[in-house]
């Protein structure tokens, strides 16, 4: 059976309250059984302009959105121009009429137009964002959507009993009041159930963000960029329960110093930015990787060069992170495709960071690190810390001297941190001997130069071998046999399965290969998988192929087409669709 | 503990004469007068030949990247504010790269200890002109006739005028006073300046050690001396030239960055047992 979707789409200004109108509507609908995928689409501002918030519910998960709505709900003229295109025949169009004329030449045929004066429910001196419980409350009456799950909602959201109560009351009249005017009851499309899973509404920077406390992550550090910034803020609100310190830095260079510092110190830690913050961290990267200092850090893609889209999505830093900082040194960069992979992966790296002594980069984008969707809870029951080989005093021999960058066979030597008997040294930005210590220019160390940098990086790349079964660095989606795979990577993966799912469904089968690690390459994995695919589709978010160009560069293999998308927005499972037919064709 | 216990086996590569060898023996003596757990203090440098201080005394220590030794201090401090935390290099790495850094780390009080090695020059790059060097100076990069255009940086001006908490000046050439000095900044709870005067015997041939000589002078010497009196202190610091006065201009007991985190009240982030953390209340929230 296909899946039966229900869309809406809230637009106005910023201070609206647009987004929280979308995610209480998603967490209603959470609570009862259905499930839900919310879209937040925000220029660069903080009042005016256009917000919009996309709430796509359904009967089974979703992992996507899509844009021809149900239901368009306008605090704005703005609004209504900017998405009365993508409304269905048949439609709802909700919209306050004190600021939203509507053209009837431009709805599609059979829509319900419904104009509502939202400030006359508002109470004096009660504050314009009280339109958001106007616009919930028709909602429910116009769609048939529970009006109690709202009133439920509302409760957890406000916390103030006065503000929460004015908000109730708005619902339930404004519910009342509309009621009167229609000729029979709705009912809603998609079946709502009690009882049902419980699910949260979380979006992929919480998704980190809880990965990170629950991996005992006790320090943060950052600079405010969107859109990587919400990790902190959660980090802030939550993680002082947790113990957690969050340090505001004067800049991303002071940030990731202050990473590395309190890292070297024994602490794990993390700090999240965005493209333009990550680029001024790059010569700090190279210091973690050079001193072998575990940090992880989250670049929460937007659109560039330079300020580029602050609000907007991307996937054009991935060449960047893979290769950013000036030498050369193995660094992990994982790209989770949801917000599932977002938890789990940002655990596993603080575990592999600290294992493999190097920097990790979580690489996300802002539709994956913004978007909220329905997720069952985590299971932690069988995430277990790994700190990886640190130095015991026990175990070191008497009169033999603790070396940090001892070389073994692995590539990874203990570590010990400041404050532990015996295991001072030094920890160091130079290219350096097994003791830290600088080896250019020093009379210890001058004359064997060459054999020390040698051994040096030579100990930094030992440690791939066991790094490469150690990560599930590809992901394998659909049927062995497929016509056609896609190979992608990050927040597509979500279109990706829906697309798929379609086109299975009118008899075409393809397969999906995710690149979930991204560095180290899995390049034996690659060529492995590449052997079985009959035509490939390369899918990404930016302009020049970047994984193309990375799956090329180690394998030799370049896919049969490409996908390319970098007008700033997600893409959406039927333009995949419309994709994989015309490749077929 | 004495001095020599915290020497390691590597000859510092410094030229004969540097003045980096009297401010390492002076840190040790500090060190040693305090009688400083080593294997609970860190040390953070930049880079530089005064940074170079790291490679030679052994606590535990990290040499980070040129200008960045006061956040990576910050960072150690926070994690595990119970170690005595110094950040040390020169005034090239700390003033000129580095001074976003000094200007906050100094108005957050974090209690750290911060060193700089002042030879109005970069030394290891050969020498160019540095922040603090003199108007008219000839360097590579700022050559005759012209020389410096550019009015140098007063470090203790600035450190007292951006919420140090404890700021000295010192001269390598009187080791007891710079020693003295350098023990009670470590001690003193908050961010500690010392702006320490060195000559560079291969690239400054005009601030030499006989320059200094003939012109620092103690401020205990000095009408209105008031080390409590931030505004007496300004006036003195801004005295630069045949007069350059040298010791302890400024002390003030603020609330540091790091005890006014309720999270540090106890055990340090470090202590903190990861195995068995529960989110469930916050998934719950989520809800």
């Amino acid at each position: 059976m296909n899946k039966r979707y229900y869309t809406c789409l809230f637009g106005g200004e910023a201070g609206c309250g647009v987004m929280s109108t979308g995610s209480m509507i998603a967490k209603g609908a959470n609570r009862r059984g259905l499930w839900s995928f919310v879209v937040n689409e925000y220029p660069s501002l903080i009042k005016g302009g256009l917000n919009s918030c996309l709430t796509r519910l359904s009967e089974q998960a979703v992992t996507a959105y899509e844009e021809p709505l149900d239901f368009l709900g306008l605090f704005s003229q703005q609004a209504f121009e900017g998405y009365v295109d993508q409304l269905r025949p048949g439609g709802i169009v909700l919209y306050d009429s004190a600021n939203v004329t509507v053209d009837e030449s431009k709805v599609p045929p059979g829509t319900l137009l419904y104009p509502l004066s939202f400030t006359s429910y508002i109470p004096s001196g009660g504050a314009k964002i009280m339109g958001n419980s106007v616009m919930l409350g028709a909602f429910s009456a116009l769609t048939g959507y529970p009006l109690e799950a709202l009133i439920e909602v509302s409760k957890d959201e406000f916390h103030n009993k006065k503000t929460q109560e004015q908000n109730i009351s708005i619902l339930k009249e404004v519910y009342a009041d509309v009621l009167t005017t229609l000729a029979t009851n709705n009912v809603f499309p998609l079946k709502f159930q009690q009882n049902s899973l419980a699910k949260m509404l979380i979006n992929g920077n919480e998704a980190i963000s809880l990965g990170a406390i629950k991996a005992g992550c006790k320090f943060s550090a950052g600079y405010p960029m969107t859109p990587g910034s919400s990790v902190l803020s959660y980090l802030v609100d939550y993680g002082k329960d947790y113990g957690l310190v969050f340090k505001q830095a004067e800049d991303e260079i002071a940030a990731i110093n202050m990473l590395i510092g309190a890292s070297f110190t024994g602490v794990r830690s993390i700090g999240s930015t965005s493209g333009g913050g990550f680029a001024l961290m790059v010569e700090a990267l190279g210091f973690a990787a050079q001193g072998e200092v575990p940090i992880v850090m989250v670049n929460a893609q937007r659109g560039g060069p330079s300020t580029g889209l602050p609000t907007r999505t991307a996937q054009g830093d991935l060449g960047f992170v893979v290769h950013a900082s000036q030498g050369e040194f193995p660094r992990i960069v994982v790209a989770p495709g949801d917000v599932e992979e977002c938890f789990y992966e940002t655990f596993r790296v603080f575990n592999l960071a600290d294992k493999y002594q190097m920097p990790c980069i979580i690489l996300t984008d802002k539709f994956l690190a913004d978007s909220s969707v329905a997720q069952a809870l985590f299971a932690t029951e069988e995430l277990v810390i790994d700190r990886g080989k640190q130095f015991v005093p026990q175990e070191q021999g008497a009169n033999e001297p603790y070396l940090r960058y001892k070389i073994t066979p692995d590539g990874i030597s203990p570590r010990a941190i400041p404050g532990q008997s015996g295991g001072r040294h030094i920890a160091t930005s130079y290219t350096h001997g097994e003791d830290g210590f600088y080896s250019s220019g020093n009379h210890e160390y001058g004359l064997q130069e060459p054999s020390i940098v040698v051994a040096g990086m030579d100990k930094l790349y030992n440690k791939l071998p066991a790094m490469e079964k150690d990560m599930p660095s590809i992901k394998f989606y659909g049927p062995a046999d497929a016509e056609l795979t896609i190979i992608a990577w990050g927040s597509t993966k979500g279109a990706i399965l829906e697309a798929m799912e379609q086109a299975q469904q009118q008899g075409i089968a393809v397969n999906f290969l995710q690149v979930l690690y991204i560095s180290p390459f899995p390049t034996a994995d690659m060529e492995a998988r590449l052997k079985n695919v009959k035509k490939t589709l390369l899918i990404e978010g930016n302009k020049t192929a970047q994984l193309g160009m990375i799956i090329r560069a180690n394998t030799g293999y370049k896919p049969d087409h490409c996908y390319l998308k970098y007008d700033s927005r997600p893409f959406v499972p039927s333009g995949i669709l419309a994709k994989i037919k015309e490749v077929l064709s | 503990m004495a001095a020599h216990d915290m020497n390691l086996p590597y000859v510092p590569t410094w030229c004969p004469g540097c003045g980096n060898f009297g401010i390492f023996n002076a840190l040790k003596k500090a060190m040693a007068m305090l009688n400083l757990d080593l294997e609970q203090t860190v040390l953070a440098t930049g880079i530089g030949c005064s940074s170079k201080i790291g490679q030679y005394l052994n606590t535990y220590r990290i040499e980070t990247l040129h200008g960045r030794s006061l956040p990576v201090a910050t960072g150690v401090k926070l994690a595990n504010h119970k170690l005595t935390v110094i950040a040390e290099g020169g005034e090239g790495d700390g003033m000129g790269l580095g001074m976003g850094h000094f200007v906050h780390t100094a108005r957050r009080n974090l209690d750290l200890t911060y060193f700089i090695h002042n030879n109005q020059i970069y030394g290891l790059t050969k020498g160019q002109t540095s922040p603090t060097s003199d108007l008219g100076m000839i360097t590579k990069f700022t050559p005759a006739p012209l020389g410096n255009i550019e009015q140098p940086i007063n470090i203790v001006k600035m450190a007292l005028s951006i919420g140090a908490t404890f700021v000295a000046r010192a001269s390598v050439a009187n080791s007891v006073q710079l020693a003295n000095l350098m023990a009670e900044a470590i001690q003193h709870p908050g961010f500690a300046v010392i702006d320490i005067l060195q000559p560079c015997v291969s690239f400054n041939s005009v601030n030499t050690y006989q320059w200094y000589k003939e012109r620092v002078k103690p401020l205990e010497e000095m009408e209105s001396y008031n080390p409590d009196d931030l505004e007496a202190a300004l006036a003195l610091a801004s005295l630069w030239g045949d007069q350059i006065p040298i010791g302890l201009f400024y002390r003030k007991i603020r609330p540091t960055y790091n005890g006014s985190i309720e999270q540090l009240a106890q055990e340090a982030l470090v202590e903190q047992d990861i195995t068995q953390i529960d989110i469930g209340k916050l998934m719950n929230s989520l809800c």
